[in-house]
């Protein structure tokens, strides 16, 4: 059988641009301010430095090594461990076509608030303090009384998913060169949207306020588990490992091209993006403090509520350009998270499911995309954000967190991290030591299930997620029924035969 | 603005600018793969 051309980065630049763009998603903005805000400020930030140093790079540089090992994706990775745990690749590429499914929705609402930004369609002045929340919910989301209470499609919404997938159809089907390409623009323009939306918030009055609230430390709060859970978490999530998406972006790479310091620069310009956006939302949420006379706790400064709640009643309060701040922050959403998605569609699905059954990369994004637009259309329904909710905590939490602590323990205790880093010690400008053998083996499984049992199973299994019903099945039921029946496919992937295999 | 908010503002931004013009500084010293 003819071999499948191996996709490649053009140069190590647009490399860089893509893995950054991958990793800086809407949660560097809407998820860890508020992290920091919660668990005590600055010296949450000492705790999730660590977490980055100990758990996230050596995740992030086996992810690559990896992919970049085998030239393949998550499954033909662990396939080239060892056949028998293909299974441990597909269910991360189920976890990315779930997320985004759903991810592409968001994106979808960003650009409708985009759109209504022009026209401030939330509301003007103070009393859209008031206003926005039903915006949001009246009529954004069109939101009906329950998960199965479909009511019907919010044609607006699927209008933009499918806008949205032509798009990252035409930037994914010609491959790796064309997305890294897009990512130095996907990466730049929000940076720089950032960086007006920082100037913007810090001149506000009240501004000084929500930056204390965000950066003024509790050092007691170290002593606590609540700040390595949340440090932790922020780590897992924050860097797209986990998503399968990274191994295929290292298998992408060169040969002879560097990893160790590649996943440092990714990990550290993630991050550093994270501290910055946090001045943009905390400053805001400041000036809406003030402005309103509330505290911060009766302001929502985290997720969805953040977004297209908080920061459309700020933006309606400032003193002048509202439209203009309005449309520049909800680009900002969009761009943040184009990358992010064609990150999970590309280097998640496409490429596992190309390195399995081989084939024209066209064909296989093309059907890709139209099967996630296809599944992202139940979260266009009026009870979409229900589903979106449910599936959210299915794959993004645990989908993410019970994989990469599965695919850390494979790698260290039943084959030869030692090999993987020969291997990409090899070509890379910094090399790194035996320690990041034990990290593999110990310290990020360890940080993952920590995370997966105290924030997942604690409450989920003695209470139901969520206040949701599905016929006989509870918000956890329908969690579990996810992750189950993703782990069978897996398990029935695995027994497939991959192209030009022996029989 | 707090001193501790000033203090962790310095010690994040001198993180993050050190670390990055150190990963910087070694690119191309090992892999072979430049632009």
């Amino acid at each position: 059988m003819a071999e499948v051309t191996r996709e490649r980065w053009t140069s190590r630049t647009t490399f860089l641009f893509a893995a950054i763009g991958s990793a800086i998603g809407l949660g560097n903005v809407w998820r860890f301010p508020y992290m920091a805000y919660d668990n005590g400020g600055g010296a949450f930030l000492v705790a999730w430095i660590i977490g980055l140093l100990v758990m996230g790079i050596p995740w992030l540089i086996m992810e690559f090594g990896l992919g970049r090992m085998f030239q393949r994706g998550a499954p033909g990775a662990f396939a080239g461990i060892g056949r028998k745990w293909e299974w441990l690749g597909w269910w991360p590429v189920f976890v990315a076509f779930l997320i985004v499914a759903y991810y592409a929705v968001v994106i979808a609402w960003a650009l409708r608030y985009a759109l209504s930004a022009v026209t401030m369609a939330w509301g003007t002045g103070q009393a859209a303090a008031t206003e926005t929340a039903g915006f949001y919910y009246n009529d954004i989301l069109q939101l009906s009384s329950g998960p199965t209470d479909f009511g019907g499609i919010v044609w607006l919404t699927l209008l933009m998913l499918a806008i949205i997938w032509v798009v990252l159809f035409f930037v994914m089907y010609k491959g790796a060169g064309v997305i890294g390409k897009v990512a130095v623009w996907t990466v730049s323009i929000p940076w720089l949207l950032l960086v007006v939306l920082v100037i913007r918030g810090l001149t506000l009055p009240g501004a000084i306020d929500g930056l204390n609230y965000y950066l003024n430390p509790d050092w007691s709060a170290l002593l606590t588990g609540k700040i390595w859970f949340a440090a932790f978490s922020q780590i897992a999530f924050t860097l797209s490992v986990g998503m399968a998406g990274m191994y295929a972006y290292g298998s992408f790479v060169a040969k002879k091209g560097d990893i160790n310091n590649n996943a440092m620069i990714t990990s550290f310009s993630n991050n550093a993006t994270s501290f910055f956006a946090g001045f943009a939302v905390f400053s805001t949420v400041g000036f809406l403090m003030s402005a309103l006379s509330i505290p911060v706790g009766e302001v929502s400064a985290s997720g969805l509520g953040l977004a297209f709640v908080t920061f459309p009643a700020a933006i309606s309060m400032m003193p002048g350009a509202n439209a203009l701040i309005g449309v520049l922050f909800f680009l900002c959403l969009f761009f943040l998270g184009i990358d992010s998605a064609f990150f999970l569609a590309h280097g998640g699905v496409t490429a596992p499911l190309r390195d399995k059954f081989g084939g024209s990369l066209a064909k296989w994004v093309g059907i890709v995309c139209v099967a996630a637009f296809g599944f992202g259309v139940l979260f266009t329904t009026e009870a979409g954000l229900y589903w979106l909710d449910m599936v959210d905590r299915a794959v993004s939490f645990y989908g993410l967190l019970i994989t990469g602590a599965l695919s850390c323990i494979v790698v260290g205790w039943f084959w030869k991290p030692k090999s993987l880093r020969d291997h990409v010690n090899a070509t890379s400008d910094i090399k790194i030591g035996a320690w990041w053998d034990w990290m593999i083996k110990l310290i990020v499984p360890a940080g993952l299930i920590f995370v997966v049992v105290y924030g997942g199973f604690m409450t989920d299994i003695p209470n139901a997620y969520g206040d949701y019903q599905v016929g006989p099945f509870n918000g956890s039921h329908i969690i579990w029924l996810i992750l189950g029946v993703t782990l069978i496919l897996s398990f029935v992937l695995n027994k497939v035969r991959t192209r030009g295999e022996e029989d | 603005m707090e001193t501790g908010s000033i203090i962790m503002i310095i010690v994040f931004s001198l993180i993050f600018i050190c670390g990055l013009t150190y990963f910087f500084m070694q690119v191309g010293k090992g892999g072979k793969w430049e632009d």
